[in-house]
């Protein structure tokens, strides 16, 4: 009983031990990166590509919205204009109200499209980041590298942050 | 001896200018109206007041006009010798373009170079009617009136069929269908009014709107020297508007089977292929076509927005919204498309984007 009392202190020592030891074993082997992809967008040639492009297709959008926006305030003019007959202002005031309604639905899915649009062109641009972080990572012996502003507390620029090396090395292949 | 020699010299000196004079008048295309501005008016991407302005035509400028439609014609530099939509700067409305005309040209606010049969002089129309020569009081030199031997060949002109052409009872789509024209067919054309000429058998003589078959669309009668032959059905066997511009060729993966680019010469070839066609029953549905052209660069912006919309007029089925994306040869399929393209009902363009980030020089 003695002897098993004593197996298992071993045991938990040992295990206590190896909790303690093992992470500074491993960091000492492998290192732990970060890169802003936000500032991956902003400060590379290809984020500013996509920014211009992501700059057009909103331009494209809010020039649909301005036309059916005109439309409507036609139709409104139209439906209070003078010396109309009941039965001729409230057909007007009909096709006035269905055009609103297609008006807000089509600034909802505007704004539902830009929000999807800008996804596509950041993902596009993370995805060709990919390829650089993959190769940073694995000649820098890097175990995980994050993404995610929001997944880290604190971030010591100078020895972790690989976002100015991965923007230096993502223009460099676009040249 | 000295008189001799100068004399000698004044004949080259005449010989090289009379060239000159020809060699000018030859480049001179024969096709579309010209139009001297004395305003300005605005040059439209689609026909549509609603469409984007892609210029803005000033007083004095001269520009060639065809293709009119609904109220809407083809601009063209006045220099443009082929008579392709795809060559267009944009659209105007044809109200302005008349409301802004010169004065210049014998107040006339339109005048049309005319060659009736590929052996005749050009013929001149000013607002649509022919002009006898001495009939011209203040038009410039340099437009010749129409020759003598071609007004006694009959009115108007002769024109070909440059696809199977519908004959109307009205300047209408929608009304009374008369006669088919063949592909190749030579008829008499006179009275043209938005795009529409009145059809007439070739050999009629009398200018009389009571003799004529009908009416038909201006931009599918061609002149018989620009006519090269029956459009190749190959290339869109059940559509219409795939012939519509022979510098449009298709080629479709689908089938894997390369279809015929029977092209003119002188037109531009533009080859793609359709990859994938996607319905998409959200609401409202949307077919999507992705499609991938033969091109490594992106043209420009105004001449991928006119291949957006051939490859509409030829691949869209009716009742069916389609949406284009597309793709430059080497781009990846499964990716971003270059292009995106959505149309109104009628094949104009609704939107139009481009990324340059998927075509940029890095890129894996």
């Amino acid at each position: 009983m003695s002897n098993l009392n004593f197996l298992r202190c071993g045991v938990a020592v040992f295990a206590l031990f190896s909790l303690a030891f093992w992470p500074c074993a491993a960091s000492a082997q492998q290192k732990i990166g970060f890169v802003n992809p936000q500032r991956v967008v902003n400060e590379t040639h290809l984020g500013q590509m996509a920014k211009a492009d992501l700059a057009r297709y909103v331009a494209e959008k809010e020039r649909a919205v301005k036309e059916s926006a005109s439309q409507v305030a036609l139709l409104r003019r139209e439906a209070e204009a003078p010396g109309l007959s009941a039965a001729e202002r409230g057909k007007r005031e009909d096709a006035c109200r269905r055009k609103s309604a297609q008006h807000e639905m089509l600034v909802q899915e505007n704004a539902r499209d830009i929000k999807a649009e800008e996804a596509k062109l950041l993902q596009y641009v993370m995805r060709r980041a990919d390829a650089v972080l993959e190769e940073i990572g694995k000649k820098g012996g890097y175990a995980i590298i994050f993404t995610d502003p929001s997944a880290v507390g604190y971030v010591d620029k100078a020895s972790v942050d690989l976002t100015d090396r991965v923007a230096r090395e993502l223009d460099s292949r676009g040249k | 001896m000295r008189m001799r020699r100068m004399l000698r010299l004044g004949l080259l000196g005449a010989l090289l200018a009379c060239f000159a004079a020809a060699g000018a008048q030859a480049a001179e295309p024969h096709w579309g109206t010209l139009y001297v501005l004395s305003g300005t008016v605005s040059v439209r991407e689609n026909p549509s007041d609603s469409a984007l302005q892609v210029r803005m035509l000033k007083a004095g400028q001269k520009v060639r006009v065809d293709f009119q439609d609904d109220g809407w014609a083809a601009v063209f530099d006045p220099k443009e010798s082929t008579r392709s939509e795809l060559r267009a700067m944009g659209y105007a409305k044809l109200a302005e373009l008349k409301a802004h005309s010169s004065t210049e040209l014998a107040q006339v606010s339109s005048i049309e170079v005319r060659k009736p049969a590929p052996d005749a002089k050009p013929e001149v129309l000013v607002d649509g009617k022919p002009v006898k020569a001495g009939a011209k009081p203040n038009a410039k030199p340099s437009v010749k009136a129409a020759s003598k031997g071609a007004a006694a060949k009959g009115f108007g002109e002769l024109r070909v069929a440059d696809r199977q052409l519908t004959v109307r009872a009205m300047r209408d789509k929608e009304s009374t269908f008369r006669r088919m024209l063949k592909p190749g067919q030579r008829v008499r054309v006179d009275f043209l009014e938005d795009g529409w000429f009145a059809v007439f058998d070739p050999d009629e003589k009398n200018r009389d709107m009571k003799n004529a078959w009908g009416y038909s669309r201006d931009k599918y009668l061609v002149p018989e020297s620009a006519y090269s032959g029956p459009p190749d059905t190959a290339i869109a066997p059940n559509s219409a508007p795939a012939q519509r511009v022979p510098g449009l060729a298709a080629s479709s993966s689908a089938t894997a089977t390369p279809k015929g680019q029977k092209l003119n010469a002188d037109e531009e070839a533009v080859g793609y292929a359709v990859m994938e066609r996607k319905a998409d029953r959200h609401k409202p549905p949307v077919t999507t076509l992705r499609v991938r052209l033969d091109f490594t660069k992106p043209p420009a912006q105004e001449v991928m927005r006119k291949i957006t919309r051939e490859i509409w007029k030829a691949e869209h089925k009716k009742n069916e919204p389609l949406q284009l994306e597309i793709f430059l040869t080497g781009m990846d399929s499964h990716g971003l498309a270059y292009a995106v393209a959505k149309f109104h009902d009628d094949g104009r363009i609704k939107e139009f984007w481009w990324r340059d980030v998927v075509v940029d020089k890095g890129k894996k």
